[in-house]
């Protein structure tokens, strides 16, 4: 395992890669998304897990945090959909060019499924997409991380009547949310894409499913048939998170390695 | 700004990144920081107030290291059947030795959160490089005044009542745990990797520290375990009005200050803490 900056010096990236464990290495470079924000820290540990499997497994691997996330460069404030989603390709492309890989696959989480989905069809070289409870529909995913803030803030203003007056509009638990990350995020949609994210695809569907649905159906209009997969130990990952300690699903990690073994033959 | 990722210690598999400023000055004057995990979050520390501390401080010239202890985050876990507690310590001071190497830094602050406190203290009451502490929500004991607080405002909140009403108040399960003689807790409840000390062996350690010339930075949120401005200094009185020992306390904040606005005063606090020269661990070398 090896934690290096990569992309522009200045607005650097933190990657994390696993190189694989044994020879030969498939020709297939594996770059993990993770979630955002509040959903991010909890789905660490499973990405570290998931990460050491797939190098067992021959894969190289990349995970990394997105600008203005992690121990990457920026303010947390400067958060940009926009710029997450050229993150991925910077990400895609270090994976590519450091290990000399012609083609890779992505696996994303939540939000991190939603950046997959929509970066992987502007690229040629992304073979498959594994789409763990993506996001669907942005404007109900924001809905949902209000309205969870708001349960938090009123729990809060019992315990700490003082909270009340630090209270900022543009945060939602522990992380800003400007207007402009929630603008573009609010747009997204992705039973409105164009093309399909990949050849091969793995949808996990949890507490979403109707909008998991309608993103198989969407995917089907287009001409791709998508493998679905449920979560073997609990309903969902954001139900799961609701858990203190970090989560690491391990038959479902492992159904996500043996999928993308096969896929990638 | 200069930020690089690391791999150190001495099986090389504790991950860290090193924040470290160009050559100023006076730079040279102020200890290294080292943030160490709070619980089983990563290095980053609970929505990355560890980052948005060691980039402030970055700009006024302080090396830092963000580090993940053996097992969490990105550092792999150790084989040697060390407990926690031991480990990490060690692993502290693995820390320390290799900003020694890199950087040259020989004195340094440990800030920790929660456990990440327990473990900067421990190492501070026994490592002479350690010249500052940063310690928020570390150790808390109820005193007089906190109890008053936490029971009489509840005394008037219709909240309460409704629970002792329908059943739901902890005092029900209190008098159910005490008629089947089951063990009450009496302390904050104990996660493997954090023993709180007695009140007396805290306040042994923290005087031996202030009288070794280390400086404290103490800072506490609002919890049932603390929640009054003065509760450090009325727990501690013989250490509590040293001007060595700074006492913060953010009655808006929860443990993991998720609020921005408690991130924001808790990288305030300390930094005016760390970059002032009357009560820092600077003004030692001054």
């Amino acid at each position: 395992m090896l934690p290096y900056f990569f992309g522009d010096p200045r607005e650097q990236l933190l990657g994390v890669y696993h190189a694989p464990d044994n020879h030969p290495a498939r020709d297939v470079g594996v770059v993990l998304c993770y979630p955002t924000g509040y959903e991010c820290v909890g789905a660490l540990r499973a990405y570290r897990v998931l990460a050491r499997r797939l190098a067992k497994a021959r894969f190289h691997t990349l995970r990394f945090d997105y600008y203005a996330t992690g121990d990457s460069a920026g303010e947390s404030e400067e958060a940009d959909l926009d710029r997450w989603l050229s993150d991925v390709s910077t990400a895609v492309d270090e994976l590519r060019a450091s290990r000399d890989l012609p083609r890779v696959a992505l696996v994303g989480l939540r939000l991190g499924a939603t950046l997959a989905a929509l970066v992987a069809p502007q690229r040629s070289d992304v073979e498959s997409v594994v789409l763990w409870e993506p996001v669907v529909d942005g404007h109900a995913y924001l809905k949902g991380l209000r309205a969870r803030h708001q349960l938090w803030l009123t729990s809060e203003r019992h315990e700490r009547p003082a909270a009340s007056r630090h209270v900022s509009d543009h945060e939602v638990l522990g992380y800003p949310l400007t207007e402009r990350l929630a603008r573009s995020l609010g747009l997204v949609d992705l039973v409105d894409i164009d093309l399909p994210p990949a050849d091969q695809i793995l949808i996990i569907a949890g507490n979403d499913e109707p909008e998991s649905n309608k993103l198989d159906a969407r995917l089907r209009s287009l001409g791709i048939t998508p493998d679905r997969l449920h979560l073997a130990e609990f309903p969902s990952w954001t139900e799961a998170l609701e858990s203190p300690q970090p989560l690491v699903p391990s038959r479902s990690l492992d159904a996500i390695v043996t999928w993308l073994t096969r896929e990638t033959q | 700004m200069t930020e690089a990722a690391t791999l150190f210690g001495e099986s090389g598999s504790l991950a860290g990144i090193v924040t470290e400023p160009e050559p100023q000055p006076d730079s040279s004057k102020y200890p290294a920081i080292i943030y160490i995990n709070p619980g089983l979050l990563p290095r980053v520390g609970p929505h990355r107030v560890h980052v948005k501390l060691a980039r402030r401080l970055y700009k006024a010239g302080v090396t830092s290291l963000r580090f993940d202890l053996s097992g969490i985050g990105d550092s792999a876990p150790r084989h040697d059947r060390l407990p926690a507690r031991e480990s990490a310590t060690q692993e502290i001071q693995e820390a320390m030795s290799y900003l020694t190497e890199r950087s040259g830094k020989r004195e340094f602050v440990l800030f920790g959160i929660c456990s990440g406190a327990d473990y900067a203290f421990r190492v501070g009451c026994t490592d002479r490089r350690v010249v500052g502490l940063v310690l928020v929500d570390g150790y808390s004991y109820r005193t007089l005044g906190n109890r008053l607080r936490h029971y009489g405002l509840r005394l008037f909140r219709r909240r309460s009542w409704a629970n002792v009403l329908t059943g739901k108040h902890p005092l029900w399960k209190w008098l159910s745990m005490r008629e089947s003689s089951e063990k009450l807790p009496q302390e904050r409840p104990s996660l493997g990797f954090y023993r709180k000390p007695s009140r007396r062996e805290a306040d042994a350690g923290l005087r031996a520290m202030v009288s070794r010339g280390v400086n404290l930075c103490i800072l506490h949120s609002h919890s049932h375990w603390y929640n009054y401005r003065s509760q450090f200094k009325h727990t501690f009185p013989s250490i509590g009005i040293s001007p060595q020992v700074n006492v913060e306390y953010l009655n808006f904040a929860d443990h993991t200050f998720t609020l921005l606005a408690s991130q924001d005063a808790l990288v305030d606090r300390v930094e005016s803490w760390l970059l002032d020269a009357d009560r820092s661990p600077r003004a030692r070398k001054l």
